[in-house]
């Protein structure tokens, strides 16, 4: 436990100018504005009610209750597409993480959406003040976090207190604790209530009816029956629905658009952690807590990324569900069933009784405690296994990933899937409503591993992937990605493969296109879906204008065979104001080419040109499609979109060895490493063969070490780089060493090295480990 | 834009002014998740110039 006033100076050498405190720091190193208060929290929470009070235009959701809070906000996020919406990240909640919410509020925001959660009396009324909403939304009344209070009464009326100033509250009407009490509280405001009771004054739930995987409800709105699908069957997702309904509404959304978004509602990930295990097995890492949605959220996480190995579970007693011990494992049950999970450990005395209710074919083992199980570990074959460890934090069950890792002693590359899919949905709401994205994921996902991400980018639902060579597209498919792929750069050998594989070949030449059609004989159903390139100034691959005639005069004759699933272009300067002229022209001249071509054919292919910086500068030319690559992995070359994209990539190694050198010692390859003075140097275990490049060496580059920056000495090497870590002594072997990240933009290493952050990620090499995580 | 002198006429504190009182502070910072993580990484957006960050006495 420690007192923040201790790491001042560790603040100040890191840069940091204005500092709030409670204790008289003394004398300062640094230039640093310093404001003395009398609790810093408070101020901080001062601050961002100040900062709410400027934003009077903006629309704002306060969401507090026992459960729920999180997913209905995301979910929210989810939905409201027209809208610049501005939210809680993550489940920021608390004190704090309200503070830093309401922080981030922009002028371009139309709607800001927090959760408001509490453990204690006196904490909501800080909370209001800083929110601030117009409109309520209570989730519902349970035992979480119920250990600071007298009663459930008491909870709930604290919890109450963030609608102190509402114009407009939502509730279940059914809940008949909270709905009673909302309405004597508040009897003079905009009551909003849903559920079956005909009491419900906002919609009245008519009809439930569930299958496996979703649930279709009908509800009665102002006398008109509306029926909408729920994607998901459980209890808690089904409540999380219609409160997100009821928000929509009071949002003045149409039913028309609320079907269409909540039919695409997709599962909140949290907190999970994948990487390599031990004998090729994947390790999903769930060990935080044990409830039943997080651990349905990570069962499909599971299914998701475990394309055809075998599914391994291990999972801890479930403790303070509310469930009664047979309701529990029944459900429990149901999800292992539904998942195909081939293999059950539990862990914990309760998890025993699990065995009952599962299918006698599903392998099931026990262990008391934890470590009982890791003792046992050597007796399981977890060979081309994807496991997923989920767990109660009392079970420690990290212990039990840690044992399963994969040891091997390598750099790490780090791709945060929750990032990508806010990227996605920040390119999302800026295009046109019509338009589809594709998702370049060629050179291996520009680093970070294909198949992964493919999984991943099908689960949300892009309209196609892309890839540059007919390999990749095969990979794909051979580890169960459905979604169409289009292949960019097709070898003129692959087309029996591609045929075979589904897969949809970029054609860009005559010859090309002459050789496909000659071996679709060997197509036995269907038509074989191609993507015309047109040349319209890149001068890279592509029909040049003259050859139009005669393309069109192939695909006609083998119209039975064919089907032109698109026709699209290449900007060369989409990003470049200086050339935007020659972008237009290259813009007009794709428009008559696929004029041209689509009379000829008699059907509207879809039409496409813009890549990442096009999407950001060209609304005009979003058209049917849109190819989204860099900007994906929060990469902007334009400038515009840098500051709501977020970071995807982490790079990291390890501290191997620590020595301590003289100024009159050299360093490294050809002694190109002067010391400047007596000191230390750290080895970490990444070169140039992982794709750290050598212009990055002597002193042109610095990594990250415990927060603090270092320069590379001497020349970087094959396998390892040697860092100055000057005569700090806190550094240890086994520390982390970051090359790039989020507050280490990769574009840094792009400049020294003379390149863009393209090459810089495309070169990293096929042995960095590749580690994805989830938030 | 927030500056050290509005944001010290917000909070109505004293403050010492020994930096530039009118660049713009764009980012807060208390990050109590990490503090027990032998400080090191207790700040979390330090490369901005003017990032404030919040240095509580509680036990966190």
């Amino acid at each position: 436990m420690h007192d923040g006033h201790d790491f001042i100076h560790e603040a100040l050498d890191k840069g940091i100018k204005n500092i709030v405190v409670e204790k008289n720091p003394g004398l300062l190193s640094a230039n640093v504005n310093v404001f003395l208060v009398e609790n810093s929290l408070r101020a901080m929470q001062k601050l961002a009610a100040y900062h709410r009070k400027s934003f009077e235009h903006l629309q704002v959701v306060g969401i507090t209750g026992s459960n729920g809070k999180t997913t209905i906000k995301e979910w929210l996020y989810q939905m409201i597409h027209d809208r610049q919406v501005v939210k809680s990240p993550k489940s920021y909640n608390s004190q704090t993480g309200v503070a830093l919410s309401v922080w981030q509020i922009k002028v371009s925001d139309q709607i800001g959406i927090f959760e408001a959660g509490i453990s204690q009396p006196g904490e909501m009324e800080a909370l209001e003040k800083i929110i601030r909403p117009q409109i309520g939304l209570f989730t519902l009344l349970g035992d979480a976090h119920s250990e600071g209070f007298n009663s459930l009464a008491q909870k709930l009326e604290e919890k109450l207190l963030l609608f102190a100033h509402s114009d407009t509250i939502i509730y279940e009407e059914d809940d008949l604790i909270v709905s009673m009490a909302i309405r004597e509280r508040y009897k003079d405001r905009n009551l909003l209530s849903w559920g079956w009771s005909q009491n419900s004054s906002l919609f009245q739930v008519v009809e439930i009816e569930k299958s496996n995987y979703q649930t279709r409800v009908t509800i009665n709105f102002k006398g008109k029956i509306e029926t909408v699908i729920v994607p998901f069957s459980d209890t808690a997702s089904l409540e999380n629905a219609l409160h997100c309904i009821a928000i929509l509404l009071v949002l003045q959304y149409d039913f028309f658009t609320i079907k269409e978004t909540l039919f695409k509602l997709q599962n909140i990930p949290m907190r999970l952690e994948m990487k390599n295990g031990i004998q090729n097995s994947i390790l999903i890492n769930d060990t935080y807590n044990a409830d039943i949605q997080s651990f349905k959220i990570a069962l499909e996480f599971l299914s998701q990324q475990a394309g055809g190995k075998e599914k391994v579970v291990i999972l801890s007693d479930f403790m303070q569900t509310g469930l009664k011990m047979e309701d529990l494992n029944h459900q429990l049950a149901d999800f292992i069933q539904t998942h195909n999970v081939a293999h059950v450990i539990g862990v914990g005395k309760s998890s025993k009784n699990l065995e009952k209710y599962l299918d006698p074919f599903i392998l099931f083992s026990t262990f008391d405690t934890t470590d009982q199980l890791i003792n046992a570990l050597s007796d399981f074959n977890f060979q081309q296994k994807a496991i997923l460890v989920k767990g109660a934090r009392a079970f420690q069950l990290e212990k039990v990933i840690n044992a399963l890792s994969d040891k091997a002693h390598t750099a790490t590359l780090e791709t945060d899937l929750q990032a990508i899919e806010h990227n996605l949905k920040i390119f999302s709401q800026h295009l046109q409503p019509a338009t589809q994205i594709i998702a370049v994921i060629k050179a291996s996902a520009y680093g970070s591993g294909s198949e992964e991400l493919a999984r991943f980018l099908e689960f949300k639902k892009v309209a196609y992937l892309a890839v540059a060579f007919i390999d990749e597209g095969v990979q794909l498919r051979k580890s169960g990605v459905l979604l169409p792929i289009i292949i960019l750069n097709p070898d003129r050998n692959g087309v029996i493969d591609m045929i075979k594989y589904d897969l949809e070949p970029e054609v860009y030449s005559l010859e090309q296109l002459e050789e496909i059609v000659s071996l679709l004989i060997n197509k036995k159903n269907g038509k074989f879906n191609i993507h015309i390139k047109l040349d319209t100034g890149m001068h890279r691959l592509g029909f040049m204008s003259e050859d139009w005639d005669h393309l069109c005069d192939i695909l006609v004759e083998h119209e039975k065979q064919i089907c032109v699933k698109s026709i699209f272009s290449h900007l060369s300067s989409s990003e470049d104001p200086e050339d935007d002229d020659y972008t237009h022209q290259q813009a007009q001249k794709l428009i008559i080419g696929y004029d041209f071509i689509s009379k000829r054919i008699k059907y509207q292919p879809a039409r496409h040109i813009l890549n990442s910086s096009g999407i950001i500068r060209f609304p005009e030319y979003h058209f049917d499609l849109v190819r989204l690559g860099l900007g994906l992995y929060g990469i902007d070359g334009t400038g515009q979109f840098s500051n709501k994209l977020e970071k995807v990539h982490t790079l990291k190694a390890t501290v191997v060895q620590i020595k301590n050198i003289k100024q009159s010692d050299s360093v490294g390859y050809n002694r190109k490493g002067k010391p400047a003075m007596d000191g230390r140097i750290a080895i970490i275990n990444i070169g140039y063969a992982d794709g750290l490049m050598r212009l990055a060496g002597n002193e042109k580059y610095t990594v990250k070490i415990n927060g603090k920056d270092y320069p590379i000495i001497g020349n970087v090497c094959m396998d390892l780089t040697i860092i100055d870590i000057h005569q700090d002594s806190a550094i240890r072997i086994g520390d982390e060493a970051i090359i790039f990240g989020k507050d280490k933009p990769v574009e840094k290493l792009a400049e020294v090295c003379q390149t863009i952050p393209y090459e810089v990620l495309s070169r990293i090499s096929g042995r960095v480990r590749r580690l994805y995580v989830q938030g | 834009m927030y500056t050290a002198e509005s944001i010290a006429q917000i909070l109505g504190t004293d403050l010492s002014l020994l930096s530039d009182k009118s660049a713009e502070i764009r980012f807060l910072s208390m990050d109590t998740r990490k503090i027990d993580q032998a400080g090191a990484t207790l700040f979390l957006h330090c490369q901005e110039v003017c990032t404030m960050v919040m240095i509580s006495s509680m036990k966190l």
